[in-house]
């Protein structure tokens, strides 16, 4: 069976545009919460094959602290928020107010406080994102991972890769002004969403 | 050759075929499984990185290398290509993690359980012997299958280290 691909510049460029509304909005909640500034980078925009999506994160053995949060509603689709573990163990101690013992080491506490804080990013860029496209999106509750990220990443692919050989990946990097918290927030459409999102945003081939 | 130069990657949804002193090493294996065969006489051997059990329920079939039932026949068939001996092949099993649920999304989570019985499943057709396997669990491998000796040391973050 054949598969166009369906993403030229002009709609890259269009997502790429909402892509930076919605993470600049997530970036205000995020510096709500931690009380201390987060910019969010102008997104990158990835379409490409499945198999190279663990590269295009910055390699399979990293190891990485992982938010999940599966999108549900008109476009779903997984949201990831992915953190080097040293990033994670900073955010965590902000949250808690405690200090770590070790940095490796993540208690219930730290990682329900890591969830929380990925729920918070995640439904302020959803709610911006709905906005511009009046799309009905909803995040489900957050999982949390502590792995490598080609381990966190194959989960999220799989069930992608049975539907297109193809992944839409937004990226947005953020970080605060200390550079002490470093992390990625993804939005990756599932496949069946591509065309109902481009519609939304008048940017549909047919 | 040192380790490093020795190694050589297997991404997810590919395989390869090498022989001694090569190492083939595959990174950060979650619900995907990894397959190994060797031919312990001739030292010649592949690594598949599996992503899904069926290609027959995927849409897009170009990549037989993704799909447990297109990935290993062609893993075995290049080893006997590149000079293994049937009688003499062994297969390892490896990966299939569950790695985290979300309670509503059953297909996901058992796709790492399917990839390892379908493994499993191809490999009693095709005649090729298991002979050691490390699956299932919730955490994340990485593979370092050793093509001189034939063993595969599995590296985890929080599960240790163990050789195969």
């Amino acid at each position: 069976m054949k598969e166009r691909i369906v993403l030229n510049e002009r709609q890259k460029d269009t997502l790429k545009e909402i892509g930076n509304i919605c993470a600049g909005n997530a970036a205000t909640a995020f510096s709500q919460l931690l009380d201390r500034t987060i910019n969010m980078n102008v997104p990158r925009v990835h379409f490409l094959p499945v198999e190279q999506v663990p590269d295009a994160v910055g390699g399979a053995s990293q190891l990485m602290v992982g938010v999940v949060l599966q999108v549900l509603g008109d476009a779903p689709g997984v949201i990831l928020l992915l953190f080097p573990q040293a990033d994670a163990r900073v955010l965590a101690d902000i949250l808690t107010g405690h200090k770590s013992r070790g940095k490796g080491i993540f208690t219930e506490m730290d990682q329900s406080a890591i969830k929380e804080a990925g729920s918070i990013v995640s439904a302020s860029y959803l709610t911006t994102f709905a906005h511009f496209t009046r799309l009905s999106l909803i995040p489900s509750t957050p999982g949390i991972v502590i792995d490598m990220a080609g381990a966190l990443m194959d989960y999220i692919l799989i069930e992608l890769a049975a539907a297109s050989a193809y992944a839409l990946l937004l990226d947005s990097e953020f970080v605060d002004a200390k550079k002490s918290v470093r992390g990625h927030f993804f939005l990756l459409p599932n496949p069946g969403s591509f065309q109902a999102i481009l519609k939304t945003l008048g940017e549909s081939d047919g | 050759m040192d380790e490093r130069e020795r190694e050589i990657n297997v991404g997810m949804a590919e395989l390869k075929i090498a022989a001694a002193p090569m190492v083939l090493t595959s990174l950060g294996l979650g619900s995907c499984v990894g397959v190994t065969i060797y031919d312990q006489i001739n030292k010649v051997g592949g690594m598949a990185h599996i992503m899904l059990p069926d290609i027959n329920i995927i849409r897009n079939k170009l990549n037989r290398a993704k799909c447990v039932n297109t990935a290993i026949p062609d893993l075995l068939q290049n080893i006997l290509e590149a000079g293994g001996d049937k009688r003499y092949l062994k297969a390892k099993l490896t990966g299939g993690a569950h790695m985290f649920g979300f309670a509503s999304n059953n297909s996901v989570f058992n796709i790492g359980q399917r990839n390892i019985e379908k493994s499993k499943e191809v490999l009693r057709e095709l005649g090729v012997r298991l002979v050691a396997e490390d699956t299932g669990g919730d955490y994340g491998r990485s593979l370092f299958f050793d093509l001189v000796t034939g063993k595969l040391r599995i590296r985890t973050v929080a599960h240790g280290e163990k050789e195969i």
